[in-house]
């Protein structure tokens, strides 16, 4: 576990910097400071934080918000599933405990792991450090909340793709590369949203395409 | 509080359920290879989009992110170079 927050320590900083953006934003958008940091403790993602903040008005509209948090966290069902032959010597209800922490970086992180380590220990002891800098930045936000202007938090909306960038580089670093099946991903995705097909289609779509190259590349491999 | 409380459910349900059904294949570990490229498929389709989409400012900061990332492994260094030119661009070249 703790090789995981150490390995993850930098992007816990990381996190740290996205949570101030999102509690300063989530003050922004009419939440109290104590909601804002209530909200960074149990949902712990910051792209279906983000989006919920885009809903966040009176009544609430909890169907839509249900919806856009399923839609936008879709992509860490993908990464669960694919932790499945990483993770396994641990009882189920530890392992279903230590998935709280699933991030797309300490799955990735442990899917590289070349030691020996306690894989389980590893992607929650990450998820730990991402976690810990993410509250204390919403903390940060939410209490100083003139900390950046409404100018800077646009010229920062950018901000969550430069990170998502970060994690694609420690994906490509590490590990088999597959850089076809990815090719065809992004092809695909940008051809599907120039077509004005829903995000949470592209996503489904898009990584259909780029499994669709890995077992293709599979069949002629054994061919 | 409860709309919170809903949303973070939902947020775990999604990270137990592919891990969920995953266990529940026994030949699971034949689709290694296919599972290795999943992370990297659902990373390309969030990036390529927003990138082609990008102001030339946001594309050159996620590039510099990138680039960094890729020869120095820092994250932190990354994060700040990227978030610099962000703002850079931001401010001044638009």
């Amino acid at each position: 576990m703790i090789a995981g927050v150490r390995s993850l320590a930098g992007f816990g900083l990381t996190s740290g910097l996205f949570g101030i953006l999102f509690g300063i934003a989530a003050t922004g958008a009419g939440l109290t400071a104590f909601q804002s940091v209530f909200m960074s403790v149990c949902m712990f993602t910051a792209a279906g934080q983000f989006a919920a903040l885009e809903f966040w008005q009176s009544p609430l509209p909890y169907a839509t918000l249900a919806i856009s948090t399923l839609l936008i966290s879709s992509r860490l069902v993908l990464m669960s599933v694919a932790i499945v032959p990483y993770v396994r010597e641990r009882p189920l209800y530890v392992r279903l405990a230590g998935f709280t922490m699933l991030m797309d970086p300490n799955v990735v992180l442990t899917m590289n792991l070349k030691k020996p380590y306690d894989t389980l220990g590893y992607l929650f002891g990450g998820g730990i450090a991402m976690y810990l800098g993410w509250i204390s930045g919403t903390v940060i936000g939410s209490v100083f909340t003139n900390l950046l202007s409404a100018e800077t938090m646009e010229v920062l909306r950018f901000a969550g793709i430069i990170f998502i960038g970060m994690v694609m580089m420690v994906v490509v670093r590490g590990g088999e590369k597959h850089w076809w099946p990815w090719i065809a991903s992004a092809i695909a995705a940008v051809i599907l949203t120039k077509l004005g097909i829903q995000p949470a289609l592209v996503m489904i779509l898009g990584v259909a395409v780029g499994v669709t190259v890995v077992a293709a590349r599979m069949k002629l491999k054994d061919a | 509080m409860i709309a919170i409380i809903m949303m973070g459910l939902i947020v775990y349900a999604c990270r137990i359920t592919g891990y969920l059904v995953g266990i529940q294949f026994s030949g699971i570990d034949k689709y290694r290879t296919i599972l290795e490229a999943l992370p990297g498929c659902a990373l390309a389709v969030v990036l390529a989009p927003a990138a082609m989409n990008g102001a030339p400012h946001e594309i050159a900061a996620l590039a510099a992110t990138m680039i960094m990332m890729w020869f120095t492994g820092s994250v932190p260094v990354s994060t700040l170079l990227g978030l610099a030119i962000l703002l850079a661009g931001g401010y001044y070249l638009v």
